[in-house]
C-alpha cells in the first residue's frame, strides 16, 4: 500500500502542483482547503505525513498542530511546514509544537518538497 | 689727663699752696679718668676745629681704632655722614648742646654701626670755643631688635593678611560648595523624580533607601510602605520578588533581564552598584518598560507574517508553476520556449530576492533592537551559520574552516538569534564575496576572560586605507568592492556593527588592500 499523504492547503495552484508532482512519485495524496477540514481529514484518513500551511481559512496552521498535538491518536504523524511565512519566532514555535521541518515555499521548488518527503518518510511503497 | 702745670716766678707758700691744690687737681683727674674708663659710654672730646682730642676706652672698643690711631684727626672721618657731622658740630656752636643724633660709624674693620650721637661745646669764660664733648652711644643692637621687629611684623602682617585672605575665600568656596551641592542635589532629586524609567536605590544592607514616582507606578506599590525595608522584607511586591529571586537574594548585578508582571506588564531591570572611588556604595535598580516593545513586536511579527504570505503566495505559483513546466512535467516543450521560460523563472527568483530583502525585519530595524535575547551556547551558533555558508565558498572554490578555540570551555551568552546570526552571515557572506577563488577564510571563536572574541578572517581584496573610517557607515561600499559584485546594498557592516553593539560588544577590524581583512567582535557571557 502507498503511503499517504495529506496536504492543508488553501492554495488550489499550488496544492494542484503538489498533487500533481506527489501523486507522479507513488504516495496516495488527499487535500484538505483550510484548517478545520484539515484536522478532520487527519483523523479521518490517519496519513503518514501531513503538508501544512501556517495561514489558512477557518483554523490556522498552529491552531491546528496543538490540536493534533493534544490527540494521542494522531500526534505522532510528521508534520512539514510549508508556508510562505517563516520568522524565527514562528520557527520557533513550530519546533514546539513538533513540526519536523519548515519549508518556504519560494525558496523551494517542488521537487526539492518531493525529497524532503522522501526525507521524512521514505518513498512512496 | 692732666689739668695743671708748675709755673715759674712763685712764692714757696704759694708753691706749697700749688703744689698741694696740683696733687688734689692731678687726684681728681685720675679718679675722672678712672671714672671715664670705666663708664660704659663712649665720649671723647674735640678740638674746636672738630679734631679729636682724647677718646676713652668705652669708644676704643666700639670703634676698633685706638688712641694713637684717631688722636688728631676730624671726628668725622669714623662715620659714613661725613658732612652731616660737620653740621652738627657746626649747630653746636651755636646751640651749646644736641642730643641723640642718628649716625652711622664706620669702624677700623668696615663694621657699619648705628649710634646715637650727644655734642656739647665747651666755652671759656669770654664764650670762646675751646672744645666739644662728644658722647656716642651703640645702638645697633637696638636697630638690629628694631629692623628684626619690623620685619618679623611685616611677615606677620603678610601672614595674618593672606590668612585672612585664605579664610575668606574658604568661606567662599564652602559657600560655594554648599551652594553647588544643592543645585547638583536638587538637579539630581529632579532627574530621579522624573526619570522615565523606574529607579529603586538600596543601600548595602538590602534596605531601600529611594524609590522614584516610575517605579512605584510600574511595581504598583507605595512608597511609604516600602522606604526602610530589607529586599527581602519587600516580597508582598511581586516585581521586587521577582527581582530578588532572579539575583538568588544577593545584590547582585544583571543587565536586562525580562520580568513579566502579568499580560500587560512587561519590565527589563538592570542592576548596578553605585561606587564612588572604586567603593561601593549603594545598589542600583532600572526598571524599563518595555510592554509597548512587546506590543509592537507582536504586531510587527503579525504583519511580517501576513505580508510574506500575501506577496510570497503568487510568487511560489509562478516559481512552481514554471519549474514543473522547464521540468516536462507537464509535457514537452521546443528549446526556444525553454530558454523564454528559463528567463521568466530567474526573474521572478530575482522578484523572490528582493521580497525576501523587503521582509528581513532585521533589515529593516538596522539590527538595533535586541527584542529576543536567549541563552544559549555561542558555539552552536556559530556553527549553524557557518554550515549555511559552506555551500557558497565550496562553490567559490575557498578554504573554509572554522576553529573553536578550547572548545571545552563555556561560551555562554544572551542573545537574540535572529540578530545575532544575521550578524555573523554578514561577515562571513563579505569575506567569501570579496575572496577570490583558491582564497582562504578562517573562522575563529575564542573565550578571552570574561567575553567571547568572533573573528572571521580572510585572504581577499581588503579594505582600501582611505575607506576604512567609513567602512561601518550606512550605505558605503569600498570603491574596490562595488566593481566585483554589484549586488551589495552597503548595510551589512551596518548592521552587524548595530546588532553587535545592541548585545553590548564592540566590532572591529584590521585589513591591508590585496592582503586580506580580518573582522572581529565581541559579546559579554553570561558565565
Amino acid at each position: 500500500m502507498a503511503k499517504k499523504i495529506l496536504i492543508i492547503e488553501d492554495e488550489e495552484i499550488l496544492l494542484d502542483l503538489l498533487k500533481r508532482k506527489l501523486s507522479g512519485m507513488g504516495y496516495e495524496v488527499f487535500s484538505a482547503p483550510d484548517g478545520a477540514s484539515g484536522l478532520e481529514a487527519i483523523k479521518e484518513i490517519m496519513p503518514d505525513l501531513i503538508l501544512l500551511d501556517i495561514i489558512l481559512p477557518k483554523m490556522g496552521g498552529f491552531e491546528v498542530m496543538e490540536k493534533a498535538q493534544n490527540d494521542e491518536t494522531i500526534s505522532n504523524i510528521p508534520i512539514v511546514i510549508i508556508s510562505n511565512s517563516g520568522q524565527p519566532v514562528e520557527l520557533d514555535k513550530a519546533k514546539k509544537l513538533g513540526a519536523r521541518d519548515w519549508l518556504i515555499k519560494t525558496d523551494f521548488n517542488p521537487q526539492e518538497v518531493v525529497e524532503k518527503v522522501i526525507q521524512q518518510i521514505g518513498l512512496a511503497n | 689727663m692732666c689739668f695743671f702745670r708748675s709755673k715759674k716766678g712763685q712764692t714757696s707758700e704759694q708753691r706749697k699752696e700749688i703744689l698741694k691744690i696740683k696733687d688734689d687737681l692731678n687726684e681728681i683727674a685720675g679718679y675722672l679718668n678712672d671714672f671715664l674708663d670705666f663708664l660704659p659710654l663712649a665720649i671723647c672730646d674735640l678740638s674746636p676745629s672738630g679734631a679729636i682730642m682724647n677718646i676713652n676706652k668705652e669708644l676704643e672698643v666700639l670703634s676698633g681704632f685706638y688712641s694713637l690711631d684717631i688722636v688728631g684727626k676730624n671726628f668725622s672721618e669714623i662715620f659714613l655722614e661725613k658732612a652731616r657731622i660737620q653740621e652738627l658740630i657746626a649747630q653746636a656752636r651755636k646751640k651749646g648742646v644736641i642730643k641723640s643724633q642718628e649716625f652711622t660709624l664706620n669702624s677700623k674693620s668696615d663694621k657699619r654701626i648705628s649710634v646715637n650721637v650727644s655734642i656739647a661745646a665747651r666755652r671759656d669764660k669770654n664764650e670762646d670755643i675751646i672744645g666739644y664733648f662728644v658722647g656716642v652711644i651703640d645702638i645697633s643692637v637696638l636697630g638690629e631688635i628694631r629692623s628684626k621687629m619690623e620685619k618679623e611684623l611685616f611677615v606677620r602682617t603678610a601672614d595674618l593678611e593672606q590668612s585672612r585672605a585664605a579664610l575668606l575665600n574658604m568661606l567662599e568656596d564652602t559657600e560655594l560648595a554648599r551652594a553647588r551641592a544643592e543645585e547638583e542635589k536638587k538637579k539630581t532629586e529632579t532627574i530621579f523624580t522624573n526619570f522615565v524609567d523606574g529607579l529603586l536605590v538600596f543601600d548595602l544592607n538590602k534596605r531601600l533607601e529611594l524609590i522614584n514616582p516610575k517605579a512605584e507606578t510600574l511595581l504598583s506599590a507605595n512608597k511609604k510602605e516600602l522606604i526602610g525595608k530589607k529586599i527581602d522584607e519587600l516580597s508582598f511586591v511581586p516585581g521586587i520578588k521577582m527581582l530578588n529571586t532572579k539575583m538568588k537574594g544577593e545584590l547582585k548585578e544583571v543587565f536586562r533581564q525580562e520580568l513579566v508582571l502579568g499580560e500587560k506588564l512587561y519590565l527589563e531591570v538592570t542592576t548596578n552598584f553605585i561606587l564612588a572611588q572604586n567603593q561601593k556604595m549603594a545598589f542600583l535598580v532600572i526598571l524599563h518598560d518595555i510592554t509597548r516593545e512587546k506590543e509592537i513586536e507582536q504586531i510587527k511579527s503579525q504583519f511580517v507574517s501576513v505580508a510574506a504570505h500575501q506577496l510570497r503566495t503568487p510568487l511560489s505559483i509562478i516559481k512552481w508553476s514554471l519549474d514543473m513546466v522547464l521540468k516536462g512535467d507537464a509535457g514537452k516543450i521546443t528549446n526556444q520556449q525553454k530558454d523564454f521560460l528559463s528567463k521568466t523563472f530567474q526573474t521572478n527568483e530575482r522578484l523572490i530576492r528582493i521580497i525576501n530583502d523587503l521582509l528581513n525585519v532585521a533589515r529593516i530595524e538596522e539590527g538595533r533592537y535586541v527584542y529576543q535575547p536567549k541563552i544559549l551556547e555561542f558555539n552552536e551558533l556559530v556553527g549553524q551559520v557557518f554550515d549555511s555558508l559552506k555551500d557558497l565558498a565550496k562553490i567559490k572554490k575557498l578554504s573554509f574552516k572554522l576553529n573553536i578555540v578550547d572548545s571545552s570551555k563555556p561560551k555562554v551568552v544572551k542573545v537574540d538569534i535572529e540578530k545575532m546570526s544575521l550578524a555573523m552571515k554578514n561577515l562571513l557572506e563579505n569575506a567569501i564575496n570579496y575572496t577570490k577563488g583558491g582564497g582562504k577564510i578562517l573562522v575563529q571563536l575564542e573565550r578571552k576572560d570574561k567575553h567571547l572574541e568572533f573573528s572571521v578572517k580572510d585572504t581577499g581584496v581588503g579594505i582600501p586605507k582611505e575607506h576604512q573610517a567609513r567602512i561601518f557607515s550606512k550605505f558605503f561600499r569600498s570603491a574596490n568592492v562595488i566593481k566585483m559584485e554589484t549586488d551589495g546594498s552597503g548595510l551589512g557592516l551596518f548592521i552587524a556593527k548595530n546588532v553587535v553593539e545592541a548585545h553590548g560588544g564592540k566590532i572591529w577590524f584590521t585589513s591591508e588592500e590585496n592582503k586580506g581583512t580580518t573582522f572581529f567582535f565581541t559579546l559579554p557571557t553570561v558565565i
